[in-house]
């Protein structure tokens, strides 16, 4: 690391190496896989990591630490994106504007998926519940984990991730078809 | 402590779990929907932010453009190189210039961004920063229905796509069809993309922008849910270019195509070759993590 902070082209061609495929990896887990910005939130993530660095106290590992500022770069441009949904709908609510907004066939076909329903959250619940529910769900990690990366409690992180999940709970209950698929789940799996 | 709900879901989602642990993670799943929907949601995403083909080549350039940022020119070099560059950049400015006024054909096309045909390994390098994928009687898709020459054409486009699309469908190279079809999926417009892709195969199918579209295709479709068209199309180019750039995307984007169709035991064996013929690829620690995870239980 310390090489990598000193400038030393090697070993910084080593450390993007091996952290860049895991910051795509996130975020494209936040943003969605046809994001247009992909790259662009990838490659600002990672210099990010990079100018982060000498701000890395050791708490947990550099991966850790480096899928954590991905999260928090792909959640910014979520929020940014949702944003500019809201003030585009504030400003005008032009028949054009209105279609762009409709589900597409392919949305439809989605709609029994939690995933879209995840990143909404990420793009709409209050800034530290998302982070916590993006630690847990995007990056998998454990309450001791989140706790250790974003220099947390334990109980803060429970209480926080409670709460992330009472509201993706409650966006599936407000979306019938999404209700429905879980519904037959659970019936498959009482039937087995 | 591996008691409490988050916990488990995370470990069971790493494959962490002993016997005892995974029981107590089905009795806690089954008793608390919310629990549930989280750890449903968990896999949905593991599944969907598993590498891509073509992130190998994405990965390379992110770090290329990061490196570019973080380390500076030297300044010597820079200084001796600053006066050629100006020169370099007036004389490019100068002769496309004067190609323009005078009207001279291969200075145009020289200067042009979507004549000529390039070449192979621009080609290659193209479908890898791009996202392309096609080829001769390709893919009969959901999307995709027969033409009065045979050949798929998918009609299925968004109606506000359409205009552009359908004026890039006039274009008179493979060349030009490839630009456009990639700089649609650049733009984020996968259904012109594949659109034009599908096009580009079917009107030059011999061409080498045909071959490499098949990658684009394949990555698309698989982003989209198409497994199975995915998997002709990675199918398809792995059979005519056994050692091209793009083979261990092809690989793993066969893998994973396989895996989604529930084929684990062809995937594992796409996941072998790949580790196999490429140990030191981009996709090799995602590639072993997957055998790992789907290694048959004894």
């Amino acid at each position: 690391m310390a090489a990598v902070q000193r400038g030393d082209a090697a070993a910084l061609s080593t450390f993007l190496s091996a952290i860049v495929p895991q910051l795509l990896r996130v975020v494209r887990s936040v943003l969605g896989a046809e994001h247009p910005d992909l790259e662009d939130v990838a490659y600002e993530a990672a210099y990010a990591v990079v100018e982060g660095l000498p701000r890395f106290r050791g708490e947990g590992t550099v991966l850790h630490f480096a899928c954590r500022v991905a999260v928090l770069c792909a959640m910014n441009v979520r929020r940014r994106d949702a944003a500019q949904k809201r003030a585009l709908r504030r400003a005008s609510t032009e028949l054009d504007d209105v279609e762009l907004d409709a589900p597409n066939p392919e949305e439809n076909a989605q709609a029994a998926a939690l995933a879209p329903i995840v990143r909404e959250l990420l793009a709409t619940l209050p800034v530290a519940l998302a982070e916590a529910l993006a630690l847990h769900v995007v990056l998998g990690y454990t309450v001791a984990e989140i706790a250790q990366t974003a220099s947390l409690p334990l109980e803060t992180v429970r209480s926080r991730l409670r709460l992330a999940k009472q509201a993706l709970r409650k966006r599936v209950l407000g979306n019938p078809r999404l209700r429905e698929a879980v519904d037959q789940e659970l019936e498959t799996e009482a039937k087995a | 402590m591996r008691d409490s709900i988050e916990d488990l879901s995370a470990l069971s989602r790493r494959g962490e779990l002993d016997p005892a642990e995974r029981r107590r993670l089905e009795l806690t799943l089954a008793s608390s929907s919310e629990a549930r929907l989280l750890h449903r949601a968990g896999l949905e995403l593991d599944e969907g932010g598993s590498m891509l083909p073509g992130d190998d080549a994405l990965a390379e350039r992110v770090k290329r453009r990061v490196m570019a940022r973080v380390l500076p020119v030297a300044p010597a070099r820079r200084r001796r190189l600053l006066p050629w560059g100006i020169a370099a950049a007036v004389a490019c400015v100068t002769v496309a210039a004067a190609a323009t006024v005078v009207g001279y054909r291969p200075l145009r096309a020289l200067f042009s961004t979507s004549a000529a045909p390039a070449p192979q390994q621009q080609r290659e390098r193209a479908a890898r920063t791009t996202a392309v994928p096609v080829a001769p009687q390709v893919v009969p898709s959901a999307e995709a229905k027969p033409s009065e020459s045979g050949v798929p054409v998918v009609s299925t486009l968004a109606p506000a796509a359409a205009p552009k699309a359908v004026a890039a469908l006039d274009a008179s190279s493979p060349g030009e069809l490839f630009a456009s079809a990639a700089s649609a999926r650049r733009r984020g417009k996968a259904q012109e993309a594949m659109l034009l892709y599908d096009a580009l195969q079917s009107r030059f199918p011999a061409s080498a922008e045909a071959n490499a579209a098949d990658m684009a295709l394949g990555m698309l479709r698989l982003q989209r849910g198409s497994a199975r068209s995915a998997l002709d199309h990675f199918t398809r180019y792995l059979s005519r270019n056994q050692r091209a750039e793009l083979v261990p995307d092809a690989l793993w984007g066969k893998a994973q195509a396989l895996s989604s169709l529930g084929r684990v035991a062809e995937a594992r064996r796409s996941y072998q070759s790949l580790l196999e013929r490429y140990p030191d690829s981009t996709y090799a620690a995602a590639a072993r993590s997957k055998l790992e995870a789907s290694k048959p239980e004894p």
